[in-house]
């Protein structure tokens, strides 16, 4: 029996751990855990409520764009304005977080699944004549092989004229990640970090030029989905098939739902959303969404147990890092006391089950392609491939909602800021659900929470003891390799994990800068 | 001629956040022919930037000095550890850069580090880095325009 971890913490502080204790050649036990305490919500305490779009979205440099989204969310609803948000602020809302989110899952598959699948070494022996290709085996020859490499062997399997596309995909993806991000700027003011998204709506208004401006990336970035990603995703797809049957999972997702189609209904959970809101299963029944049933619970995390098991409306941060059982810094969210997966394979297969048609035609005309069932969504391959068709659908929505914008009308409406008031903010990042609670004392922030979907998809054990959705998702997983478990890797970053940044201090050889200083 | 800083870090954890202070700074200025970018924690930000003659990062750097020490040094002078990606967020400043070079658009590259303080939740900087921050602007200008810091420096 031995154990394999996977702690890329070492260097950093605080980040995603992996646990897995193999016995017979098959994961026994997995723990995921994250190292990082991140305490948010205690510095979001006594300020101005307006404050949380800017705070929050400092809380990560991949998902920002949803933060500022979830908070806006959240502060709409605490001042009482959810229902008067004006059809422009409600759509240039929706075009930056779409732009992002497409932009982040081209980025995931390129620039972190792909390099499992595709071989970017075998580009050293490259002959051809593509200056792309080139680049890379220039870059292999110089000795950089930077996020190469460390990597685990053994197990690369596209023929040689299909791995070199791949690879030179990988190039032409840094330029389609940057237009998505040029996009969200534009209505934003600046990305990273966008400025625009704001409770009320947005702080610009829309313009013809800018309008044209979308259109014309956004064209660029649907031929590459159509033409590229997916197309990509669907080779691997079918070159690994048996990732199909590996990293099932709890079975169970949630959505909250995102983009807003309705900008009257103050109620998130019975608005109107091009993503909804819902759960289901295995069994691909469809069930509404209810709020009130989600809690946290601490029971295997550094909190004490006195808070365990509170709606994040009343949730508290009290650690306790001597605390007999615990493993993580993450809490264990749960619905209905069941253990629930969130992201992208949970928006789609939800939306499936809902029947909503755009999801519905797509997932079956590409299980069609691929001769697979619905079920075998549930899988490392099937929640790569649900990112693909969810930035397809996102991409292929977006050009309406940018026609249906109205130069010269506003994009924002006043408030008066509440000296009591509660909100709640719910959106489907695009790592999963994401939920901002507020609570408003003395027009200060009294209480402040944030639920990433991370949280919920690497989630330790919780009060009942059940593990959580990605530690489920690797028990039973067949190693073929205890030296090579590319098993575990490829289950993880399937899962698109996302914890807090860390502390980013650039550390230099020797941490001896003295040669260095300047002043 | 293509000029360009970039303030990195978290505004979150206080002197972490010392290059974005800078950025903000830079961006009242508003130096000539210099652009520049707050990209806080974003991991690819670099990703987002062209055809650069020179850049000039802006980070907390740990390096063993008096709080508020400012260093100059280079990317090839920062070890490299091996590591596995589980996450988007194990990309670093390093691997940005990295990256940056299979596009060849990228001719000078200065880090300019600060020895932070405070590493605890807060938005404002320490005092210590907070009375640095004038003269970390000046060795950023005199950096990005190739010449010596103006006046007079007590270090």
């Amino acid at each position: 029996m031995g154990k394999i971890a996977i702690d890329p913490v070492t260097r950093i502080e605080g980040h995603l751990k992996i646990e897995a204790v193999v016995d017979g050649g098959k994961v026994k036990e997995a723990k995921s855990a994250g190292m990082l305490f991140r305490g948010l919500e205690l510095i979001m305490r006594g300020r101005d409520p307006r404050d949380a779009q800017r705070i929050t979205q400092r809380v990560c440099g991949v998902c920002p764009t949803s933060h500022s989204t979830a908070a806006a969310l959240n502060l709409d609803s605490a001042f009482d304005i959810a229902d008067k948000i004006p059809d422009n602020g409600r759509i240039m809302r929706n075009l930056i977080l779409g732009a992002a989110h497409i932009a982040d899952h081209i980025l995931h598959f390129y620039h972190l699944v792909a390099l499992d699948y595709v071989d970017v070494a075998r580009l050293a022996k490259y002959e051809g004549s593509s200056p792309a290709l080139n680049s890379i085996k220039d870059f292999i020859s110089r000795g950089e092989l930077g996020p190469f490499v460390p990597r685990y062997e053994g197990d690369y399997r596209l023929a040689d004229d299909v791995n070199e596309q791949a690879v030179a995909h990988y190039v032409m993806a840094f330029d389609m990640r940057r237009k998505g991000q040029e996009m969200a700027a534009m209505l934003g003011g600046k990305m990273p970090h966008n400025m625009g998204i704001m409770p009320g709506g947005v702080t610009s208004t829309p313009t013809v030029d800018v309008m044209a401006s979308l259109l014309w990336r956004l064209k660029e970035l649907q031929e590459f989905v159509d033409n590229v990603y997916l197309p990509d995703v669907v080779t691997v797809a079918q070159t690994y098939s048996d990732y199909f049957e590996i990293g099932h999972g709890c079975g169970n997702l949630l959505a909250y739902g995102s983009y807003e189609l309705d900008g009257k209904e103050a109620d998130l959970s019975k608005r109107k959303r091009f993503f909804r809101a819902g759960t289901t299963s295995t069994s691909l029944k469809f069930d509404q969404f209810d709020p009130t049933r989600i809690t946290e619970e601490v029971k295997h995390s550094w909190y004490a147990d006195s808070i365990s098991g509170r709606h994040p409306s009343q949730g508290d941060v009290v650690p306790d890092e001597k605390k007999k059982g615990a493993y993580s810094w993450l809490k264990s969210p749960r619905y209905g006391k069941t253990v629930f997966e969130v992201g992208p394979l949970a928006r789609m297969m939800v939306n499936y089950a809902a029947g909503n048609p755009a999801v519905k035609t797509l997932v079956d005309s590409t299980l069609a392609r691929t001769g697979l069932k619905p079920q075998d969504m549930f899988s490392v391959m099937g929640r790569n491939l649900a990112r693909a068709l969810e930035t397809k659908l996102i991409a292929d929505a977006m050009p309406d909602w940018i026609l249906q914008l109205k130069p010269g009308e506003p994009a924002c409406v006043s408030y008066k800021l509440p000296e009591e008031s509660s909100g709640m903010g719910l959106v489907g990042a695009a790592r999963g659900a994401l939920g901002h609670w507020i609570e408003i004392k003395e027009g200060k922030i009294a209480n402040y929470q944030v639920v990433t979907p991370s949280t919920w998809n690497i989630s330790p054990r919780d009060d009942k003891d059940q593990p959580g959705p990605l530690e489920q998702a690797l028990t039973g997983t067949k190693i073929r390799d205890e030296a090579n478990p590319f098993e575990i890797v490829r289950i993880v970053r399937a899962f698109d994990p996302c914890l807090a940044c860390s502390i980013h201090v650039v550390s230099p050889k020797g941490h001896d800068l003295g040669r260095f200083r300047v002043c | 001629m293509t000029k360009f800083v970039v303030g990195i870090g978290n505004l979150l954890l206080r002197d972490e956040g010392v290059g974005c202070h800078v950025a903000h700074a830079l961006q009242e200025i508003g130096p000539s022919g210099v652009e520049v970018m707050d990209a806080g924690t974003c991991a690819d930000a670099l990703q987002l930037i062209q055809d650069i003659d020179k850049l000039v990062i802006v980070d907390a750097a740990k390096g063993g000095g008096k709080p508020g020490q400012i260093y100059r040094f280079r990317p090839e002078d920062i070890g490299r550890e091996q590591k596995t990606f589980l996450s988007l967020h194990d990309m670093d400043l390093l691997d940005d850069l990295t990256l940056m070079k299979i596009r060849g658009d990228i001719r000078e590259t200065v880090i300019i580090g600060v020895e932070p303080k405070e590493l605890s939740w807060g938005l404002e900087l320490s005092t210590e880095v907070g009375q640095k921050m004038p003269q970390i602007i000046d060795v950023v200008l005199a950096e990005v325009n190739n010449t010596s810091p103006k006046g007079e420096m007590k270090c």
